[in-house]
Parts: C-alpha cells; structure tokens; sequence
C-alpha cells in the first residue's frame, strides 16, 4: 500500500468519534498550556502519564501529540499580547508580535500566526506520512549496533553538539545516565544501584523525574527571580482579519518557515526554536521591508510561527519511525508509548499500523481544530492570561504531585519528586540544560541494551560496532557532532572579540 | 560565554568546585557499585556492570573538566535569586510528603498550595490555606471518585464520603 | 570553492547563533549579543520581552 492509502485508512481511524475526543482534549489542553507560561508541552505530558494509564492507548497518543501541536499555537497568544512567550519556540513572535499589537494590529498578528501554524502544520504533516515509510524501509535492516549507534548520535547532538557548553551538556547528560542504571539490569537480573532501598528496585520513574524537573525546578526558579516583572495583557483593537496586504506578505514566510522548521525538528538537534530564530533571520536578510523590523513587521511573526508547528511535525518523524526523540517534549511522548508497552520504530509500522496511520491521521484533524480554536476563540485565551501568577503556580504544583501521589502514593516518590525538584533548580541556576538528563534517563536502558546485544552477537568484539557502514557513518557524524561545535565555539569566541574592535561582518 | 560584555576578574568559582566534589562522590559511588556486581559477562565480555563503570569514570572525568572551568571562572554568572520564596516551595513541598496519610490529600495539598501562593506574593496565609484546602478537595474528588485514580483520603475526604 | 565554503561556515554560524540563543532563552538567562546581531535581532528590542 502507498503512504497515501496508509493515510486514507488511518483518517478513519481517527475520525471515530471517541478519537475525535481525545484529539480535541489534547488541542484544548495544550493550547491551554502553551497560553500559560510556566508549562509546557512535554511537562503536560508528563503529568497526564499516569492519569492515561488505564485509557485507550491509541487515544492517549493521539491526546498527546494534540498537545504538543497545541503548545505551538497557544505559545504565540501570550508573545503577541503579553510580550511574555508562553513556550519557548514562541520568544521570537513577541519581538515583532507585542510590536504589532500595541499598534492596534493585534488581530492579523494573531492570525497570521495561527494561519501560518495550520499551513505548516497541514505541510509538515504531510511530510511526515510520505517520508515514514521510506525511513521504515531502511530502518528495518537496523540491527542492535546499528541502533546503538544511532542512540549515541541522539546522545551528542542533544547534549554536548547545541547547548552553550559542552561540558555543561555532557555532564547532565550523564547524570541521566547514571540515574538510568539504577534498579534492576534487564539481562542478568542483579539489582544495580538499589543499596538494598527496595524502592529502587524498579528503577527512577520516569515521570517523577519529568514532572520534577520541568515542574518543580522551573517554579522554583521563577518564584526566586528578583524581578518579577508585571504582566499587561494588550487589548486586541481593530479588526482581527489580515488585509490583502498582509496575507501577500505572508504566505511566501509561511512556506520558508515550515521548510527551515521541519527539517530542524527531524534533526536530533533539540527543541523547535532553534528553527524559529532561523526563521526570524531568514526573513529579516529578504524582507522588503527592513525599516518595519524591530517594529512589527508581520514576516517576523509569520515565518517563526510557522516554523515552530512544522518543528514539532519533524520531531515525529525520528520519533515514529525509529524511536528516536530529539527534544525533551518527543523524550516524554516515548515513554507515552512505553507505558503501553508499544515501541515507536519501523516494527511498529508493520505490527501495528492502524494506531500509527491513525496517530498520524488525527494530527491533520487537530490541525483544523486548533484553527478554528485559536482564531473565533481567540478571546478565551486572552481570559486565560489574567490568572494571577500565585494561583498559576499553585495550582500547577498541585497538579504536578498529584500526577506522582496518583502513580504511586507513597513519601518515598513525593521525597523523590522534592529532591529532583531541587536538582533541577540548581541546574538551572548554573546554566545546566535539562533536556539531556531526561533523555539520558530514558534513552539509556535502550542504549545500553542495544550495545549488550551487538556484543553478545559478535562474541565481545567492540570492532563490530564500526563493521557495519550504517553504523559506522552514524558513529562518525555523532564524533564530528561533539568536535566541529567546539572548533565553532572557539571560534565564536573570535568573533565576539573581532566585534568588539568595530568590526562588522 | 556569558552574555555579559563588562566582566569582572575571573576568579575561583567555590560553588562550581563543589559541583565538580558532587560529580566525584556520584562517580566514586557508581565504580564502587559496580565492584560489587558479579560480572556475568558471559562470551560478550560487557555485563551489567560494565555500563555503570563507563559512566562512573565519564562522571569522574567530567568533574576534573568542570574544576578546571571553575578554577578559570568560566561558569556563567548566576542569576541573583531570593531564597526566601524558593524555601517556601521546598517547605509547602516537605509538609505534603508528611501530612499526605496523616491528613489526607485535601488537607496536605492546600498547605502546598498555600505556601507556593505565598511564595509568588499571596501571604494571606489565613486565607490561602483554606482556598487550597477547598480546591484540593475538588481536584481529589474528581479524580479520585471519577477517574479512579489512588489518592490518599484523611479525615476530612471520609467526612464528606464516608465509603471513599 | 572558497565562495562555497565561506557560504557553509556562514550558514553553519547562523546555526549554532540560533541554537545558543535558544537555549540562553529557554534558561531564561540573556544570550550573547554577537549571537543576537548574527540573527539580526535588536538586542535592547530583544530585552524587552519577559522571558
């Protein structure tokens, strides 16, 4: 069958009315969330883990990529009006955005970023289901070194390759790791770092470091900042319809981000604003109108916008098609699987294709939700902003130790929570990312399997983990993903002093 | 590579060192761990110890690279913080894990609740306290009754459902 | 030849550029401003938003 039967059949799927709940809590939830700052996608995720437990497993990952699709639309709301970005892919919108709408052009800034998500949403998704099966074909000769390999790539580029340090990266890195070898070891049985602690016999939970780390550490963090800056949420005047006008200076950012975006989001690289930031310089070096830039100029808000959903599309395609995530978000979204016991990958694809296709499938209906819900609905969202930040925060910790005490009601995991908690704000604080320490944490029982495999096969010989070309041109792209970043950083360094001296590139 | 153009001397960064100390114990612990484990290798030569040694040693490596950077003051510069709020977190935090079965879900939360409003600049305590207290309860009702999710009932959740 | 490598480590700048001021930002600490100007963001502009 082609991608597009695969897709035909997969829209049946999730145009049953039970999935077209699921979808449409998952937009509306992450729609919320990406409104809100302080939450984002992956701890929303996180937190709904062990509430979905006993669901539909294809529905709780059809709710899920819901709210990661609706993080990226609900983000722009709060940078557009508020000039604080509810998500980080959102910071760029607010440059241009809360320029625009306290010029009274509030309306097209938000449609243009809602039309924009949709349009790159619509493409990337489309992307996504025609490139699955060519990826699952290759994929499918993958073998356990092959995958090692490919874990030790995602292990680089998400840690050491595009932080700002290296060492900080790495380090965070592997104290996932290290979290990860605690409990029992899968092959021989012998409890690992457990020091006879009976509770750590099945490993650190998932989700408890998550909600920790992104919950936790994140509200720790804010409540601690010397300037607490006052909210103004800016009134949405005028009409909120895009002119002729700014549709024809819309549509060619709209195509540029979703390309520059997508392509970001496939790449073990990390997050969807990387794409957002290229997106804003792209469009500043092609604009015709570079006086507007800094002043709200609609293309600053159009292109990011874009390039964010079509980010968050080329974040499933490793994801779905060999169960590797590159961000914290699509981190969280694997252990989804995991709790019920699916692994993403090319297998997958052929044992179970009705929740794949389905999956894929429902992201083209979420899409049309979160248009119709984030442009007509636009004014409930802006309702949304005005919760004050004490009962925000509140109530997300609420929330975040319920998801904990629900898994598992015991002290132990709530002292767990408290002190990963309190990991993450110093990590924070010294400028540790936390992305790597989640990957880490769930990457590498995988990893370390695969490599127990790949030497078990070849009789403990360690060169055959280059012997086979896939994975020795995976390992040699991983290396030059830890070396080339250091040479540029170093030369970065240059730059900056070659700046200082007055000189301009 | 700290943003900040106009940098002070660099000089010995003490917290960092105590990371790098950190690092150390965290690597010593591993090695130490893993000398415990019987190395049931079989013909691969890697068994389940071998893992925990690599990450042992990288930990151990990383801690030497972080005091080298520390010695140089190359860590960033930390934002300035206020404890006071942050320790308000960590309590309202503390005083759930310990009433949690004592008082219940209700009760336990809404002192969570109320410290961390208070730490964002609600300090009404005599106020938030009930609030969060009446919305934990809500929140346990729902899903506790509907979603059947295992949350711990005190005196105050068998009150109001005496089955529950 | 030269042109195209000069076009690459320009691109390939403008990449780590991006990716060092999303992550400064996602750390809610302020990225460097030789970062910003690569990008071509307005770094008093850019200080304005509340991250």
């Amino acid at each position: 069958m082609s991608a597009f039967e695969f897709l035909m059949q997969g829209l049946g799927t999730a145009a049953d009315p039970m999935m077209l709940l699921y979808a449409l809590i998952g937009v509306t939830l992450g729609t919320a969330v990406g409104v809100l700052p302080g939450i984002g996608p992956a701890l929303t995720v996180a937190l709904l883990l062990p509430v979905t437990y006993r669901l539909d497993p294809a529905g709780s990952l059809i709710m899920f990529a819901g709210i990661y699709y609706g993080g990226m639309y609900g983000g722009s709301t709060t940078s557009i009006l508020l000039n604080t970005p509810g998500e980080s892919a959102s910071i760029i919108t607010a440059l241009e955005g809360n320029k625009m709408a306290r010029k009274g052009r509030g309306g097209p800034a938000l449609a243009t970023a809602a039309i924009g998500s949709f349009i790159a949403g619509l493409i990337a998704t489309l992307l996504l289901a025609f490139l699955a099966p060519w990826i699952v074909k290759v994929a499918l000769v993958f073998g356990p070194r092959e995958y090692f390999a490919l874990m030790v790539l995602a292990f680089v580029t998400v840690s050491a390759a595009f932080g700002d340090s290296a060492l900080r990266g790495l380090t965070s890195l592997f104290l996932g790791l290290a979290l990860a070898c605690i409990g029992i070891d899968q092959l021989t049985g012998q409890a690992r770092l457990s020091f006879g602690v009976p509770e750590l016999l099945d490993g650190i939970e998932v989700t408890t470091m998550a909600v920790a780390m992104f919950a936790l550490g994140e509200a720790l963090f804010i409540a601690g900042q010397r300037l607490q800056v006052e909210d103004e949420v800016t009134a949405v005047k005028g009409s909120i319809w895009m002119s002729r006008r700014d549709w024809a200076r819309s549509w060619k950012p709209w195509l540029r981000g979703t390309f520059i975006g997508f392509p970001i989001g496939a790449m073990p690289a990390g997050g969807a604003e990387i794409g957002t930031f290229l997106s804003y310089a792209t469009e500043k070096k092609l604009t015709k109108h570079p006086e507007e830039f800094g002043n709200g100029a609609i293309e600053g808000v159009a292109g990011p916008e874009a390039a964010n959903n079509a980010s968050a599309a080329g974040t499933l395609v490793p994801l779905l098609t060999l169960g590797l995530p590159t961000s914290a978000t699509a981190a969280i979204m694997l252990a989804g699987f995991q709790q019920f016991g699916l692994q993403p990958g090319p297998l997958l694809f052929a044992t179970n294709p009705t929740l794949v296709w389905g999956l894929i499938a429902s992201l083209l209906i979420a899409n049309a939700m979160l248009l119709v819900l984030n442009l007509p609905l636009i004014g409930l969202w802006v309702k949304l902003l005005t919760v004050p930040k004490p009962w925000l925060y509140a109530g997300i910790l609420l929330f975040a130790t319920l998801g904990t005490i629900g898994a598992n009601p015991s002290a132990f995991e709530l002292g767990m929570l408290l002190g990963f908690g309190v990991l993450g704000y110093v990590m924070r604080l010294f400028g540790y990312p936390i992305a790597p320490i989640v990957v880490g944490l769930i990457l590498g029982p995988m990893a370390e399997q695969q490599l127990r495999r790949a030497l078990s096969i070849s009789q403990g010989d360690w060169t055959t983990l280059v012997q086979s070309p896939i994975a020795a041109v995976l390992l040699g792209i991983a290396a030059l993903a830890l070396i080339v970043p250091l040479i540029l950083r170093a030369r970065g360094k240059g730059e900056v002093l070659s700046q200082l001296a007055g000189e301009e590139d | 590579m700290s943003g900040n153009r106009h940098e002070p001397p660099r000089r010995r960064d003490t917290a960092a060192l105590i990371i790098a100390a950190g690092l150390v114990a965290v690597g010593g612990v591993m090695l130490w761990d893993s000398a415990r484990l019987a190395d049931l290798g079989g013909y691969s030569g890697v068994g389940p110890a071998s893992v925990p040694r690599v990450v042992g040693f990288a930990l151990i490596g990383l801690a030497a690279w972080t005091a080298i950077e520390a010695l140089r003051g190359d860590f960033p510069q930390r934002p300035p913080q206020n404890a006071v709020p942050v320790l308000w977190i960590v309590a309202g935090l503390a005083a759930q894990l310990m009433l949690l079965h004592v008082a219940g879900f209700s009760i336990a939360t809404g002192i969570l609740f109320a410290f961390t409003a208070r730490a964002f600049g609600k300090r009404n305590l005599a106020m938030t306290i009930p609030i969060g207290i009446v919305f934990a309860f809500v929140v346990w009702a729902i899903f506790s009754q509907l979603l059947m999710l295992h949350l711990p009932a005190g005196p105050l959740e068998h009150l109001v459902f005496p089955r529950g | 030849m030269h042109r195209a490598y000069h076009s690459l480590t320009s691109a390939l700048s403008t990449l780590r550029a991006a990716i060092a001021v999303a992550s400064a930002a996602e750390a809610h600490r302020r990225p460097a401003a030789a970062d910003l100007r690569r990008l071509g963001i307005d770094e008093t502009k850019f200080a304005a938003i509340h991250l």
